[in-house]
C-alpha cells in the first residue's frame, strides 16, 4: 500500500491552505455577522478554479480525481463550513449532476459556465414530504407539447436562493417513482413559472442559503431534460454517493483545525498553576480527537480511490459519511470542553464549528438512512 | 528585443527553506527542511513573462532532481511553456561545481534556442550569485543585472540583443495559478537533457589575505574557491583572454 499523496494534490492542498489563511480565515467572523460570503471571495475561488475542479478539461474543469477533491474539500472545510457549502452542493450535486446524467450538448452547453463559477448550481431533490424517502417527491412534471410543466415545491435547497442553474428532480411516472418514474431537469433562473420561496434561517452554515424553491406551471424545454426521461431516480443517487465522499472529506479538514485550536488551547491556558495539557483528562480527550480523526480521514482517502478506480462505493460511502460527521461532532463537543466557557462564546470559532457541525448527521441523507444502506449491502452481500 | 515569437530561458533552482531548518549542537541541519522553488527562480519567470509580452516561449531549465520535478512543473503552472532538466553522467560533487552547472545550462539555452535568459541574482541557500555571471560568461552574451524599484524592475530595458538578466528574487511574482493551470502543469511533459561536460582543470594555491590584495579585488574578494574561479572567469571573458 502507498499513502503517498501525489506532490500534485500537495500543491493543490497547499494554494487551498494558503488561501483559507490568508483570504477566508480573516473574513469567518464578518460572514458569520453578516450572512453572507462577499462576491469578491466567490469570484477568487472562481479564478482559482473551486467550483470546477473534478471535471474534464474539455469542460473546462481541473480534471482532478476524487482523492484530489477530497484533499481539496478537506484544506477548505478547515474554514467556516459555509464556504464549503457553497462549493460541494455545486461541484458535487448539481455539477455533477449535469456530468453523470447529461447528454453532451448539455454537457457542452452547462458545465464550462459551472466549472468557471459564471453559472452557480443547486440540487433540488428534498420535499416537505420527501426527506430521506425520496422516491416519495411530489413534484410532478408533464409533458404539453414541446415543453415540460413542472409543479411542486423543493425544501431545504442549499444555494437555491442564489443559483442559476437547478437540477430539478420530478415525477413523471407516479407508478414507476424510483425504478424509472423520476426524471431530472434543468431549469435555469428565469423559467417562467420558477421562484424562491422562503429563504431559512437556520442553526448554523450562516453564509450559505437554503431556500424553498416553488414551481408554479414551470415551464422547462424540452432539451433540458436531464439525459433520459425517467433516468432521473438513478443518477440522483450516484451524484449522491460520490457527493458523500466531499462531505466526509469537509468533515475531516473542519475537525483537525478544531484538534489544532484544541492543542493550542491547551497548551496556553494555565490553571492551577500549569497548562491544562498537562492533566490526562485533556490530553484523553485530545488523543481520542485525533484517532477519530485519522480514522475518518483514511476511510474518506479509501472509498475516494475506489471511487477513481470505478469500484462500486456504495456502502463505503454510506459508511464514510455516517462516521466521519459523528466524528465531527464528536470532536466539536470536545473542542467546547478542553476550550471551557470561551469554546461556549460567540466570538470563538469553535462555537460557530460546534453549530455548523451538526447539519452534517442530517443532510445528504440521515445517517439513518446511511445505516440502513450499509445494513442492507452487509445483508445482501454477507460480508 | 523582439515582442512576438520571443524565445526566454528561465533558470530555475530548487532549495531548502531556510527558515525552517533545525539547529542540532549549533549546526544548521538542512535534512529535514522542505524544498522549495528558489525565489530568485519564481522572480525570473516574472521577467520573462512581462519582457517579452504574451507571445514568448518560455522553457524552464533545471539541475533540479527528479524527485523536485513536482516543484518545477509550478512555473509550467506560473506561465512557462517547456521545462527541460539537465542530467550528466558526472557525480553530484562534481556535477555540484559551478563551472559544471553553467557549462549544462549553457547547453540546455541552445537546445532551446532562447533570445534571453532569466535568472535569480543569487539563490537562498548557496546566495553566491554565480551561475548568471557565468552563464552569460560562456554565451558570450551581455550580462544585465535588474533591479526592484517600487514593485517594478528597471535595467534590462535597453538591453536591445541577446543577453543574460538577473533578477532580485523579492521582486514581482506570477500570480497565483489556478487549479487547472496546475493540473495541465502535472500533465505536461518534462524533457530530460544530458549534457557532456568537462571540469575545469584549475589548481587552488590558496587566497591571498586581504591585507596584502592590491587591484583586482572583485576577483580576490570571494573566501570561496568556486567564488573566486567564477569570477576570474567573468573577467578573462570580458578581457577575452579567452
Amino acid at each position: 500500500m502507498d499513502f503517498t499523496i501525489p506532490q500534485e494534490y500537495e500543491i493543490l492542498r497547499k494554494m487551498v491552505h494558503d488561501f483559507v489563511v490568508e483570504r477566508l480565515d480573516p473574513i469567518s467572523q464578518k460572514v458569520e455577522e453578516e450572512d453572507e460570503i462577499p462576491p469578491e471571495i466567490i469570484k477568487e475561488m472562481a479564478e482559482l478554479g473551486f467550483f470546477g475542479l473534478p471535471f474534464p478539461e474539455e469542460y473546462g474543469g481541473g480534471a482532478v480525481s476524487k482523492l484530489g477533491y477530497a484533499l481539496f474539500l478537506e484544506e477548505l472545510g478547515a474554514s467556516s463550513a459555509c464556504f464549503s457549502n457553497l462549493i460541494a452542493p455545486h461541484v458535487s450535486l448539481a455539477t455533477s449532476s449535469v456530468f453523470i446524467g447529461g447528454t453532451e450538448a448539455q454537457k457542452q452547453k452547462y458545465l464550462p459556465p459551472m466549472c468557471a463559477g459564471e453559472k452557480l448550481g443547486a440540487f433540488a431533490l428534498t420535499e416537505p414530504n420527501a426527506g430521506s424517502d425520496a422516491a416519495n417527491i411530489e413534484t410532478r412534471a408533464e409533458k404539453k407539447g414541446d415543453k415540460w410543466i413542472l409543479n411542486g415545491t423543493k425544501n431545504w435547497i442549499t444555494n437555491g436562493s442564489i443559483a442559476d442553474v437547478v437540477i430539478v428532480y420530478a415525477l413523471t411516472d407516479k407508478n414507476l417513482r424510483a425504478r424509472g418514474g423520476i426524471t431530472a431537469f434543468i431549469v435555469e433562473k428565469g423559467f417562467p413559472g420558477f421562484r424562491v420561496g422562503t429563504v431559512d434561517v437556520k442553526m448554523g452554515l450562516r453564509g450559505s442559503h437554503t431556500a424553498q424553491l416553488l414551481f408554479e406551471n414551470c415551464e422547462v424545454p424540452e432539451e433540458n431534460v436531464l439525459g433520459e426521461v425517467g433516468m432521473g431516480f438513478l443518477t440522483a443517487m450516484k451524484v449522491l454517493d460520490g457527493g458523500r465522499i466531499g462531505l466526509a472529506a469537509g468533515a475531516v479538514g473542519g475537525a483537525q483545525r478544531l484538534l489544532e485550536l484544541s492543542i493550542q488551547w491547551a497548551n496556553t491556558r494555565v490553571q492551577f498553576g500549569q497548562p491544562i495539557a498537562n492533566n490526562q483528562a485533556i490530553q484523553w480527550m485530545l488523543a481520542d480527537m485525533a484517532m477519530e480523526i485519522e480514522a475518518a480521514r483514511l476511510m474518506t482517502y479509501k472509498t475516494a480511490w475506489k471511487y477513481d478506480q470505478g469500484l462500486k462505493i456504495t456502502r463505503d460511502a454510506a459508511m464514510v459519511k455516517a462516521f466521519a460527521s459523528e466524528m465531527a461532532c464528536h470532536v466539536a463537543d470536545k473542542a467546547v470542553q478542553i476550550h471551557g466557557g470561551i469554546g461556549y462564546m460567540r466570538e470563538y470559532p469553535i462555537e460557530r464549528a460546534y453549530r455548523d457541525t451538526r447539519i452534517l448527521k442530517i443532510y445528504e441523507g440521515t445517517n439513518e438512512i446511511q445505516r440502513m444502506i450499509i445494513a442492507r449491502d452487509l445483508l445482501k452481500v454477507g460480508h | 528585443m523582439a515582442t512576438t515569437h520571443f524565445r526566454a530561458c528561465v533558470l530555475a533552482k530548487v532549495v531548502r527553506r531556510t527558515d525552517r531548518m533545525l539547529v542540532t549542537m549549533g549546526e544548521m541541519d538542512a535534512s529535514e527542511a522542505e524544498w522549495q522553488l528558489d525565489a530568485g527562480s519564481v522572480a525570473a519567470l516574472e521577467w520573462a513573462r512581462r519582457f517579452g509580452g504574451a507571445a514568448t516561449e518560455i522553457t524552464v531549465l533545471s539541475w533540479a532532481p527528479p524527485e523536485q520535478e513536482g516543484l518545477l512543473r509550478q512555473l509550467l503552472a506560473q506561465g512557462a511553456h517547456r521545462l527541460i532538466r539537465i542530467t550528466t553522467p558526472l557525480g553530484a560533487e562534481e556535477a555540484a561545481d559551478p563551472l559544471v552547472v553553467a557549462d549544462g545550462l549553457v547547453q540546455g539555452i541552445r537546445v532551446a534556442g532562447a533570445e534571453a535568459v532569466f535568472c535569480g541574482s543569487r539563490s537562498s541557500d548557496e546566495g553566491r550569485g554565480a551561475t548568471g555571471p557565468m552563464v552569460a560568461a560562456l554565451l558570450g552574451w551581455p550580462f544585465v543585472e535588474a533591479e526592484a524599484a517600487g514593485g517594478t524592475q528597471t535595467g534590462a530595458a535597453a538591453v536591445t540583443g541577446p543577453a543574460v538578466v538577473s533578477v532580485d528574487p523579492l521582486g514581482p511574482k506570477p500570480g497565483k495559478p489556478n487549479f487547472m493551470a496546475v493540473s495541465r502543469a502535472f500533465k505536461a511533459p518534462v524533457e530530460s537533457l544530458e549534457v557532456q561536460v568537462r571540469r575545469p582543470q584549475v589548481q587552488y594555491t590558496g587566497i591571498i589575505p586581504g591585507t596584502e590584495r592590491g587591484r583586482g579585488r572583485e576577483v580576490l574578494a570571494g573566501t570561496a574557491l568556486d567564488e573566486a574561479l567564477s569570477l576570474l572567469l567573468v573577467r578573462l571573458r570580458e578581457r577575452r583572454v579567452f
